[in-house]
């Protein structure tokens, strides 16, 4: 215990004494909250560090590197030079910093409940994200692209959103640095779950049906079918389209690009701190994939550790997604388009096809066809193992979760818990006294309709078929021939 | 003189020409143009069906090429006619089976084989690299985009090749995005002392000039594409051999500027 205040004499939130006091009466603490002071000045930059080069997008028109003269349209300069640059750690903006001071240092909280629920040797942590006023991990990156946008001159930015996690995080970005913000969000979801599309309208945000009528790319879908029901596929070209025919606007992506993972790496780089207080290092680091941003920017810092050697133990890294958008356990490592429409440049991952149709579960930041480039590289290197589950089981873990730490998850991470649940409950088998870290990347409270059907056993089962995504990369494949003659993809 | 002296000696100039481009009689013109006006090395081209590095200027020359019949067995069959110091481009997929493509290139009279997308593979490619470029007698040259990781770039400078081309963008004939002088220091820091050269983008004497006194060699090619595509024959090989004269004479002050130091 010693050791533990020791180092706790550095974060100013606690005096020795008051923890001293704290840690005999219980036992254990259940949540280590840094200063302001200790929000990271760096995020952490992966590429350096990868076991071999990333293969970069790809213009299926050219075949080549996709021209970053071309992205310049789409995004703004500084997060081009982020997304390409070799800087191991790059500075985080003061002024980002201090948006930041709203809601981080996250805390990180030792699953107390959930332990004694399960009876499990092993040592649950977990890096609660959900405590920023959008509610996830999401804001980490939006401030900082709103931030580079305001600071380049550009007066709006544009996104797609399906339930709208990220639609929210990018008004609520937008706003803190005066920019306009237009979110095009999936036509059924704007109508069917309105709460957050009212979260992103009381930040000042437009937010517009998609398919809608400002972009010819609606337009067209309103002509042949005026009751499409839209996808995220639609909202991203929409968005694209509105940036790009308009002075001053940009795009903005929430996941997927090397840049926007960077930006999530303040939460490893805090956990990692926050872990070396109780002087715990993890066995595990797990996460749930959608696009892989919060994740990565868990695992990362953690990777850097191993990567340099610094790791105090073999830490393996765990990605869970649904099997209902199995990407990383049954998808096909190749280039394929980042969205439906074909129009993003290729990106090299695990897909289940771009024409992939999302199966109606409630986790809609796991419905993606393919996952971040970089996360998918280290999981075909064998640094990162992926496993997937039901929907099911997955609410029930989430159930189990809010009953025994009171926080109600949201329905991505809640694939994490589920995870973590049945390697704690081996460890109880095997005796294994595990230290488990997980990212609870966001609170579930716009949820309540998934859990109703949960909890009224309304809940169906989906596995995506294996055959489905074969059939799809049969087309992708005859699309594009030469992407086999690739030699890095084998 | 043997590639691995001419590195070691002075600053040296890279040119790089697609085999069979514009023509194949062009081709052995421009050859002789860009050695007598001060390249030291000439960088060829075999076409590949996948460019997957190269910028709209180089694909052009390869679309040429190819019209003009070049396949990989006659791009060889031209560049043995090519009396300069000269290495070979082909990419992995073009090359097939490396102990055999080595062979033929040697017969060439080739120093090396520059195979663009080798670094992407797995550090086990780099390892048949060098045994094949080895069992040849070829010396070895790797490429490496600027932002590949440390352990890629550690790995080619343990090889000891003859130098290690580093590219300042993602695609030739661009302009560096990220600081060219960052990626390059980040290159040196790694490779130690094997001889860097850098290109992509340096389309004019004075970007040469900013980066001479940081690398030891330039390497230039899409340029090269655009000077000989804009312009008739005869202003375009004027246009080429000044080109190449003008950065000649760049890398020659860099040097006399390092001697005097």
């Amino acid at each position: 215990m010693h050791n533990v205040i020791q180092q706790l004499g550095c974060t100013c939130l606690y005096t020795q004494r008051l923890l001293e006091l704290r840690i005999q009466k219980m036992g254990m603490l259940r949540k280590i909250v840094l200063d302001e002071d200790e929000i990271p000045r760096e995020w952490y930059n992966i590429l350096p560090d990868l076991p071999r080069p990333l293969p970069p997008p790809i213009d299926p028109e050219t075949r080549s590197p996709v021209s970053p003269a071309k992205l310049e349209r789409v995004f703004a300069k500084e997060l081009l030079k982020q997304e390409m640059s070799a800087d191991r750690w790059i500075p985080i903006p003061e002024e980002v910093r201090e948006v930041y001071s709203l809601w981080r240092p996250t805390p990180l909280y030792r699953a107390v409940g959930l332990e004694r629920y399960l009876k499990t040797p092993a040592k649950i942590y977990y890096k609660y994200e959900g405590v920023s006023p959008p509610g996830s991990h999401k804001s980490n990156t939006a401030v900082a692209q709103a931030y580079y946008n305001m600071k380049e001159g550009q007066e709006r930015l544009t996104t797609e959103t399906g339930a709208g996690q990220w639609g929210s995080a990018l008004a609520f970005g937008c706003m803190l640095f005066n920019m306009k913000c237009t979110v095009y969000m999936v036509k059924v979801s704007y109508n069917q779950k309105p709460y957050r599309r009212v979260m992103m309208q009381v930040w000042g945000a437009e937010v517009v049906p998609s398919p809608s009528d400002r972009t010819n790319a609606g337009r067209s879908i309103l002509e042949k079918d005026p009751q499409n029901p839209g996808s995220l596929g639609i909202a991203i070209s929409e968005a694209v389209e509105d940036a790009v025919t308009h002075d001053g606007t940009k795009y903005s992506l929430g996941s997927v690009l090397n840049h926007v993972l960077m930006h999530q790496t303040v939460q490893g780089l805090e956990a990692k701190k926050q872990l070396e207080i109780l002087d715990e290092y993890p066995d595990v680091v797990a996460g749930c994939v959608g696009g892989g941003s919060s994740f990565s920017g868990l695992f990362w810092p953690f990777y850097h550790d191993k990567v340099t050697k610094k790791a105090e133990k073999d830490v393996e890294f765990v990605a869970t997604e649904p099997t209902a958008c199995p990407t990383l356990t049954k998808g096909i490592y190749t280039y394929d388009h980042g969205d439906v429409a074909r129009l993003t440049p290729l990106l090299a991952m695990y897909t289940v096809g771009s024409d992939f149709i999302p199966p109606p579960i409630h986790a809609g930041g796991l419905r993606y066809h393919g996952d971040a480039p970089t996360l998918c590289l280290l999981a075909k290197e064998g640094h990162v193992k992926a496993v997937a589950y039901d929907q099911v089981s997955v609410f029930e873990a989430a159930t189990t979760f809010a009953r025994t730490e009171g926080i109600v998850p949201a329905p991505e991470p809640s694939h994490t818990i589920r995870y973590v649940i049945d390697e704690a409950l081996r460890c109880r088998r095997t005796g294994e006294k595990k230290t488990i870290l997980f990212n609870l990347c966001g609170h579930g409270h716009f949820d309540m309709h998934a859990y109703d059907e949960f909890l009224s056993g309304k809940l169906p089962r989906w596995e995506y078929p294996e055959s489905a995504i074969k059939d799809s990369i049969e087309r992708l494949k005859r699309l594009y021939p030469w992407i086999e003659e690739l030699p890095y993809l084998r | 003189m043997s590639m691995r002296k001419i590195v070691e000696k002075k600053k040296f100039l890279v040119a790089y020409m697609t085999l069979g481009y514009p023509t194949r009689d062009a081709f052995m013109e421009y050859s002789d143009i860009l050695k007598s006006s001060g390249a030291d090395i000439l960088e060829l081209g075999i076409p590949p069906r996948v460019a997957f590095y190269d910028g709209a200027s180089i694909r052009t020359s390869y679309w040429r090429a190819k019209e003009n019949g070049i396949n990989r067995e006659a791009a060889l069959e031209i560049a043995g006619n090519v009396d300069a110091t000269k290495i070979i481009l082909c990419y992995l997929g073009t090359a097939g089976e490396l102990a055999g493509f080595m062979r033929s290139v040697a017969r060439t009279g080739a120093s090396g084989v520059l195979i663009p997308d080798l670094g992407m593979v797995s550090p086990e490619a780099l390892v048949s690299y060098a045994k094949a470029s080895d069992a040849a007698r070829l010396e070895k040259v790797f490429f490496a985009n600027y932002n590949y990781p440390d352990g890629t770039i550690k790995t080619m400078a343990s090889h000891n090749p003859a130098f290690i081309y580093v590219g300042l963008s993602p695609i030739t004939g661009e302009v560096a995005y990220v600081d060219p002088t960052k990626s390059i220091m980040r290159a040196r820091g790694l490779i130690g002392g094997i001889p860097l050269a850098a290109g992509f983008g340096i389309r004019e004497p004075r970007y040469a000039k900013m980066l001479a006194g940081m690398v030891d060699g330039i390497v230039v090619g899409s340029e090269l594409v655009n000077i000989i595509e804009e312009n008739v024959a005869s202003v375009a090989r004027k246009k080429v051999a000044d080109f190449i004269t003008s950065l000649k004479s760049v890398l020659e002050d860099a040097s006399l500027e390092l001697d005097s130091e």
